[in-house]
């Protein structure tokens, strides 16, 4: 597609019409340096020199930034203000294009109507068909034009700028009789002085007088001559004066009007209301059909004008500017139309958005059917979505996107957002592969700062959730171990803490005091075992006694495992006439009945010779027995 | 014919003399039965009474018949404790018997049969007072 050379400037001068304020930034603002996409493109007077970094820099004040905006087409680029954004980032365009791509196609009678009398009016003013008659007709259309909802009144604004510049007119006849009633006063006021001056007679002094006498008699006449003058001189110079005035104010009431009007037709172009600055520029030549046309604007914009387009900013030059544009308007929505037909939305849509920022308001774009914007739409969205996801790094619904994307418009490149989704994809994985080696290691550090890494490069990994999950659960695992230790401690259930041993002395690896009490608690379990191992070893060579024996002795220590009170309440069945006999031994020396329970541990060891219980019990009491004896 | 008149009083005598035999060694055994026991007055010692309770039977004396088992323990003051097997109604027994330092002339040995005259003590230690082999 050919573009004129004038489009750059035509963009970005109608760019400015966009608010750029809440615009997203593509890119951190470098002050020092512009954008690589910006960068082959005419820079206006500019950015690094303009930007606040320079602290040699004198302030400037401009209104509304620091520069003249300026669209690189190349790149969609728009800079501003030492600013740059990608014009399809933003969120009021993209607000403002959706909106227009919701919108229904303006084929009312109303618009039809409108679209008539606006071409009608332009026609009508054109060189070819422009008299006094056709500029009367084409003002009086004004504010019929100004009655359509389409026009935003701006017609009216026209019109009231021509009847401005007609009265600015009147009162220049004005002036200019009062000029000549003033020259003819002044000439009047020329005679009389003269004619004043002529008149002074004063009685002449005689011969005799004396030198002192002639010298007083000429300084009499001087003053005469002087009184009489001086209304007249007088008045000749108030009449100089008001000549000079009118005439400065003749001049200052064209000069006025003629920047009045050209602010309307640049105000118009910022609008982007090509019609009406073509409406306005003929209106303009016809008024002001002679003499300078030069736009009366500041130096940024005049050096932008110049730079841009090569030429002086002058009322031809803009409109030159908004027929290119509204030129390209009509090219833009053509190439949406055909690309359209082939299915290729990307391309397609970037047509129309450019159509759009330039001719929104073009009868081309207005008239556009809504079931064709539609699609453009559908593809805008899921762009912008897109964009979105891969703004916030969730690679998953970016994937998904670029997937129906491809399906959608044939023409797609993934290749930057699937090059995105993978890198990040990869390298995450690679930062997780990381924190499980360290979560298995214990190495607290490495894993929070890889679990960190991993994050940042994609927040919404599903593994990274897994991830966390599995390592939160571990936590939790942990926490409830070290609770039921403490409860099963609290219970002197040591049988189930030495059951899940290996649970406890993991959740306990950070708890030294709990680590005090599994050990102590394994070691007595230890004991337990030990002697239910040997208890059943003995039980086997058929020594139920002795068998008895171990377990009890063990259960004074640990009366509450179940285990250990399970053998031994087996054995005591077993044994029962041996555990009989100990007990009442026992039971007897408690009474202090050291005779009975003496014998009776004999019989014990009589029964069972090796058995501990009965020795020790003899020789407690034999001692006993010996020292009690008187 | 006069030799009839003599075989008459023969099995007369003959079952006097079987008579007197008899009535002998009757006497004999109960002299010798009675003689033999040295401590027949005092009461034999109840072993269930004194395995159950042996606190209510101190001061009381008691003789008891059994076999050395073992010695338990000895002390020069107080003497020394035997373990003494002995039979009762219950079954086989073993009762712990001090023998106090009086007796220690008593050569006593494992397995040697004595008949016990004992005093229960106020720990209910059987105090060995008088013993007998035998």
């Amino acid at each position: 597609m050919k573009r004129s050379p004038l489009l750059p400037g035509v963009l970005a001068i109608v760019a400015v019409a966009l608010t750029v304020r809440a615009q997203v930034p593509d890119a951190p603002v470098q002050n020092s340096a512009p954008p690589p996409a910006a960068a082959p493109a005419p820079a206006p007077a500019a950015a690094p020199a303009s930007s606040g970094s320079n602290p040699a820099a004198p302030p400037n004040n401009n209104f509304l930034g620091k520069d003249v905006p300026f669209l690189d087409p190349a790149g969609e680029v728009f800079s501003w203000d030492g600013k740059h954004w990608n014009v399809n980032n933003n969120r009021i365009f993209s607000a403002r294009f959706e909106k227009y791509l919701n919108a229904e196609a303006e084929n009312t009678d109303a618009n039809v109507r409108y679209r008539a009398l606006v071409r009608s009016i332009i026609d009508k003013l054109s060189p070819y068909h422009i008299s006094p008659g056709s500029l009367d007709e084409a003002f009086r259309m004004l504010p019929q034009a100004s009655g359509f909802e389409a026009d935003a009144n701006l017609s009216d604004a026209l019109a009231a700028s021509v009847y401005s510049v007609w009265q600015a007119r009147r009162e220049d006849v004005r002036l200019v009789q009062a000029n000549n009633a003033l020259e003819q006063e002044r000439r009047a006021a020329q005679h009389n002085a003269e004619m004043s001056a002529g008149e002074t007679n004063l009685t002449p002094i005689g011969p005799r007088a004396s030198g002192a006498e002639q010298a007083q008699w000429a300084k009499q006449q001087e003053m005469r001559r002087t009184i009489q003058m001086e209304p007249y001189i007088s008045r000749l110079a108030e009449i100089r004066a008001m000549t000079n005035a009118n005439r400065a104010k003749r001049e200052l009431s064209e000069l006025q009007t003629k920047i009045e009007f050209q602010a309307l037709i640049v105000q118009f172009f910022f609008q982007r209301r090509f019609q009406h600055v073509l409406m306005a520029t003929q209106f303009y030549r016809a008024i002001f059909g002679e003499g300078d046309t030069t736009l009366k604007v500041g130096k940024e914009t005049e050096k932008f004008f110049s730079s841009t387009t090569g030429m002086p900013p002058t009322v031809s030059v803009l409109d030159s500017l908004a027929r290119e544009a509204m030129r390209d308007a009509r090219e833009g929505v053509e190439a949406y139309k055909f690309l359209l037909g082939k299915n290729e939305l990307e391309s397609a849509t970037k047509r129309l958005s450019e159509a759009f920022v330039v001719g929104e308001f073009m009868p081309e774009l207005r008239t556009l059917p809504r079931a064709d914007k539609r699609q453009a739409l559908a593809f805008t969205q899921k762009s912008n979505q897109l964009l979105s996801a891969l703004e916030v790094k969730d690679y998953t619904l970016a994937m998904k996107l670029v997937l129906d994307l491809e399906t959608t418009a044939k023409d797609f490149d993934n290749s930057k957002p699937m090059a995105a989704i993978e890198t990040a994809k990869t390298v995450s994985a690679m930062h997780l592969a990381k924190a499980k080696n360290a979560a298995v290691n214990g190495d607290r550090a490495i894993l929070e700062a890889e679990l960190k890494t991993a994050t940042e490069l994609w927040p919404r990994n599903p593994a990274l959730s897994e991830l966390s999950t599995s390592i939160f659960s571990q936590a939790d695992v942990q926490q409830k171990a070290l609770i039921d230790f403490d409860q099963l401690l609290s219970q002197r259930n040591y049988r189930q803490i030495y059951d899940d041993y290996v649970r406890f002395i993991a959740a306990t690896a950070n708890s030294p005091e709990r680590q005090e009490q599994l050990k102590k608690v394994l070691a007595d379990m230890k004991t337990i075992e030990t002697a239910l191992e040997r208890s059943s070893e003995i039980a086997k060579r058929g020594d139920n006694y002795g068998a008895w024996e171990t377990v009890e002795q063990t259960s004074k220590n640990f009366p509450d495992d179940t285990k250990l009170n399970q053998a031994r309440a087996n054995l005591t069945t077993e044994a029962a006439e041996f555990v009989h006999t100990i007990r009442t031994a026992e039971q007897l020396e408690g009474k202090q009945q050291y005779g009975s329970s003496l014998a009776w541990y004999l019989k014990a060891q009589k029964m069972y010779p090796p058995s501990e219980y009965a020795h020790t019990g003899i020789e407690r009491l034999a001692k006993l027995a010996l020292g009690d004896h008187p | 014919m006069a030799r009839r008149a003599s075989s008459k009083i023969r099995p007369l005598w003959i079952a006097c003399i079987v008579g007197a035999l008899v009535l002998a060694v009757i006497g004999g055994i109960v002299v010798q039965n009675q003689g033999g026991d040295a401590f027949r007055t005092v009461p034999e010692l109840d072993i269930g009474e004194y395995l159950s309770n042996a606190n209510s039977l101190r001061g009381n004396n008691y003789k008891v018949k059994g076999v050395i088992s073992q010695s338990l323990l000895y002390s020069r003051e107080t003497g020394r404790l035997y373990s003494v097997e002995v039979n009762g109604s219950g079954g086989d027994n073993v009762l712990p018997v001090l023998v106090p330092p009086e007796l220690s002339y008593l050569n006593l040995q494992k397995g040697q049969h004595y008949t016990f005259l004992l005093e229960v003590g106020d720990a209910g230690i059987l105090l060995a007072r008088k013993m007998q082999k035998g």
